[in-house]
């Protein structure tokens, strides 16, 4: 076991990553963002997030925009680290690392945790699975739609008089993947005190399920099931809802007295600002209908923009439904230096980098390897001999 | 075997809604001592007892349409009591492992207080507007002289920079501006947001993290660190490959509930259940074919013979096919039960799963299995089952879960425990800078 300096900078931190799911490449790329160093390992054929749709080439070499997204700030290594010449190198890796991170079906996570914990008493394993390494449900197949099924967001998104609709994006796995980096970062506070590692195990159900509003306690305390409501904010508070105007929509949220208040005076009624029948945002709720016929005919006087300037100006919260293409070229975001350009990608290739700033974050982006790109140097640096190197180079092992 | 991680780390969560305080939960979770800081007008004011609001809870007991504002606040059997702002659901399933401090920051008392808590505590969590911070005092800059080790989170919308730093903002509003309301949605319909306000739990979920992680390095360096979260970054962070797909191929992500690598894949109908006082609610399954293999086993299952087709073969074929697969499909699922038919198809290895509510959720066999659904007695409300925690330790064991504190609660201990002597003490009470009842009651 190495020497673990008694109280290391992120920068001092090794991430092993060998996700090939969303959830778990997000928990690394989030070590990475904080600045500590992330070795994504791969199969010599590359991984299964390589091919992870959405494609941004329609022929080979495949590049997916999942995977070149996800895997920014990390170092690449191929390596079949299953096979007899790859496991003495993966070795080299584990012994040097703080954390790994794994998506693994339970079986096999469960069986690769014995293994490598069994003798690296400092090492952390992360798993990141669909529904957890225990229960009636561990060994389930599942998917980023049964994910959002599994979630209860899917029953209460969408319109109630259709099927439930999922999220756009993966963004279960996403969660979970956060959730999962707290974890990482958790457990490595608790080997400070201990001196030990261990598994942290966390489930895309359970930190979904910790990130509903009150629908949990709305079942516990009054035995109500919460509904789809398309736009609106389900059981209460009005207005929180999506409003069309002259070139799309905004989103208008003013669910306090004060807010609705602001939002009549702002659209030219004010002898609905202290009308008692919208006296409360419950009341406001169950006028929903007379509400929106009232504000419709203004808003869709304006733009998006003239809409979220006006009533943002007025301390209503509010803002333009803006389209993914709108948000590339948003003022706040451009001002906030918030995007990375993956130049490799093409000119127009740009996507978020740093989700926020701390101290220890990189200052230079980093593109994402390509397959074994940094091989020969991370076993190097691992303590691998060039023969050793060589020898796994050679046997198919692994690739550079 | 303990569950307090984070053991020795002192928490001040000075935030409202959900995305500051669930950082603050979170921590407390680990073993934090966090410090829910509070104005007094922060849990709303006094129900009326109006002949209304009785009338509504007569309503509810009837299993009735209940008045919004009690739904909204989930009180236990829609019964306010007589501390409402103590006994709502939706703040008690938020602010469990944490003291309760009401303090006005706004007197001499109140800035006394809030040096002292600075001076004695590792991280502030706050979500006040820019603005806000500053005409409070609790803005890095101010609280940085007093301790250069604090760690200074600050969750706003927008951020602390930039043209929109001073707009306003809820969840909602976020998932418009991050592009994700207009990327969700039907084919061929309009943008929809989300069930709940989900930009609250990605952007407490990174504040949790961005904690942990300055901290960490604090702990290496001796300095502190003021973080800008900005919850419109961390939304639109979860979309990275989406904002990036659109970079180069200027066309939106495909809509419903169909994936690119998977077909066929929906959400179908099945049989109507009654889960709670309603006559009967509609039950959905998922299914998601993977590969012409599972495709294979999902028709030996199913059974039609229109779905053997040889048109349906290929994932292309299916792809191209799709809304004539799921007419099909639908009909096999209608009047199925849906956790029997999912549990059938997951024991044939097919990627299915039921569309739980929040009453399954609450009842799932997997959650309860876990350790994830916990209870507490919550005082003045009663015991009740919350979520609970969900990041499972192999060598801690699970949070203990401590009531959630009333307003103020806790406003003589934690003051105590910052120096301040029962004689100051009973002075910040007389001249109103604690507090433990929101304004209007007790005759102030």
């Amino acid at each position: 076991m190495p020497d673990v300096p008694e109280l290391p900078g992120m920068a001092e931190l090794c991430i092993v990553d060998l996700s090939d799911q969303v959830s778990g490449a997000y928990a690394a790329r989030l070590f990475a963002a904080a600045g500590a160093e992330v070795t994504l390992v791969e199969p010599p054929t590359g991984s299964a997030l390589r091919r992870r749709p959405p494609l941004l080439t329609s022929s080979e070499p495949l590049r997916s925009a999942a995977f070149e997204y996800l895997s920014a700030w990390k170092r690449g290594v191929a390596l079949d680290w299953e096979s007899e010449p790859g496991a003495a190198a993966f070795g080299c890796l584990l012994d040097r690392a703080d954390i790994v991170i794994s998506t693994m079906p339970t079986a096999q996570a469960l069986e690769f945790d014995r293994r490598v914990r069994s003798r690296r008493e400092h090492l952390i394993h992360v798993s990141a699975t669909s529904y957890g390494l225990s229960g009636p449900w561990a060994g389930w197949r599942s998917s980023d739609l049964t994910d959002w099924a599994a979630s209860g967001y899917l029953y209460i998104t969408g319109d109630p008089a259709r099927e439930p609709l999922q999220g756009a994006g993966p963004w279960a796995g996403y969660v979970a993947g956060v959730t999962a980096a707290v974890g990482g970062m958790a457990a490595l506070f608790a080997r400070r005190a201990t001196g030990r590692g261990q598994l942290v195990d966390v489930s895309a159900m359970e930190s979904m399920a910790s990130s509903h509003q009150w629908s949990l306690a709305l079942w516990s305390h009054q035995g109500r099931v919460k509904h789809r409501a398309l736009n609106r904010h389900a059981e209460a508070h009005y207005p929180i809802s999506l409003f069309p105007v002259s070139d799309g929509w905004v989103c208008i949220a003013a669910p306090t007295l004060a807010q609705w208040v602001n939002l009549c005076i702002a659209c030219g009624i004010p002898e609905w600002a202290d009308d008692p029948r919208f006296g409360t945002a419950g009341l406001r709720y169950d006028a929903a209908d007379e509400i929106d016929r009232r504000l419709e005919p203004v808003l869709s006087q304006w733009t998006r923009a003239e809409a979220a300037q006006v009533l943002q100006d007025h301390h209503v919260p509010a803002s333009a439904v803006l389209s993914m293409d709108e948000v590339l070229v948003d003022e706040q975001l451009q001002a906030r230096a918030y995007w990375a350009y993956p130049e490799a990608l093409g000119e127009p290739a740009k996507m978020p980098g740093l989700p926020f700033q701390l101290p220890s974050s990189p200052t230079a982006f980093r593109p994402a390897p390509s397959l074994g790109e940094h091989t020969a140097a991370v076993l190097s640096g691992a303590g691998c001999s060039a023969v050793e190197i060589a020898a796994v180079l050679e046997s198919g092992a692994g690739r550079d | 075997m303990t569950s307090s991680i984070l053991d020795g780390v002192r928490v001040v969560e000075f935030g409202y809604a959900w995305a500051g305080p669930l950082v603050g939960r979170m921590l407390g979770d680990l073993g934090a001592d966090v410090i829910k800081l509070e104005q007094n007008t922060a849990r709303g004011g006094k129900l009326e007892a109006s002949a209304e609001l009785q009338a509504a809870l007569d309503d509810w007991r009837r299993g009735e349409a209940v008045e919004p504002t009690l739904r909204a606040s989930v009180f236990p059997e829609g019964r306010p009591g007589p501390e409402p702002w103590n006994s709502a659901g939706i703040f008690n399933k938020l602010n469990r492992n944490k003291r309760g401090l009401c303090a006005d920051l706004k007197t001499d008392s109140g800035r006394r207080i809030w040096r002292r808590l600075v001076e004695q505590s590792d991280v502030i969590v706050d979500n006040f507007s820019p603005r806000g911070a500053r005409s409070l005092g609790i803005d890095y800059d101010t609280v940085r002289v007093w301790n250069p080790r604090i760690i200074s989170v600050s969750c706003t919308g927008f951020g602390h920079s930039g043209p929109f730093r001073q707009r306003v903002s809820y969840g909602p509003v976020l998932e418009a501006a991050a592009g994700a309301a207009a990327a969700t949605g039907y084919i061929g319909g309009g943008p929809i947001k989300m069930g709940h306000a989900f930009p609250d739990p990605i952007g407490g979920l990174h504040g949790t993290f961005a904690v942990l992680a300055a901290l960490w390095q604090r702990d290496a360096t001796g300095e502190g660190a003021f973080v800008d979260l900005s919850q419109l970054q961390t939304y639109a962070a979860v979309s990275g490959d989406l904002l990036l797909e659109t970079s180069l191929h200027s066309q939106p992500p495909p809509r419903g509930n169909r994936a690119r690598d998977a077909a066929p894949q929906g959400v179908y109908r099945c049989r109507d259940e009654q889960q709670d006082s309603r006559p009967s609610l509609d039950m959905w399954i998922v299914v998601t074919i993977e590969d012409d293999a599972a495709w294979n086993r999902f028709r030996d299952i199913a059974g039609d013979e229109r779905l053997g087709d040889r048109r349906f073969d290929t994932s292309d074929g299916r792809v191209t096919h799709h809304d004539e697969i799921d007419q099909i499909i639908s009909e096999w699922t209608r009047d199925q039960d849906r956790t029997q038919l999912a549990e059938r198809l997951q024991a044939a290895d097919i990627t299915a799963l039921p569309v739980l509510t929040n009453a399954d959720l609450m009842q799932s066999p997997q959650l309860r299995e876990r350790g994830f659904i916990v209870e507490w007695d919550q005082p003045g409300v009663g015991r009740y089952e919350y979520g609970g925690f969900p990041i499972h330790f192999s060598g801690h064991a699970r949070p203990q879960m401590h009531p959630s504190p009333g307003l103020g609660g806790d406003n003589r201990e934690i003051c105590t425990d910052l120096g301040f002597t029962t004689e100051e003490i009973a002075v910040f009470e007389s001249d109103g800078t604690l507090a433990n009842e929101p304004p209007g009651v007790g005759g102030r």
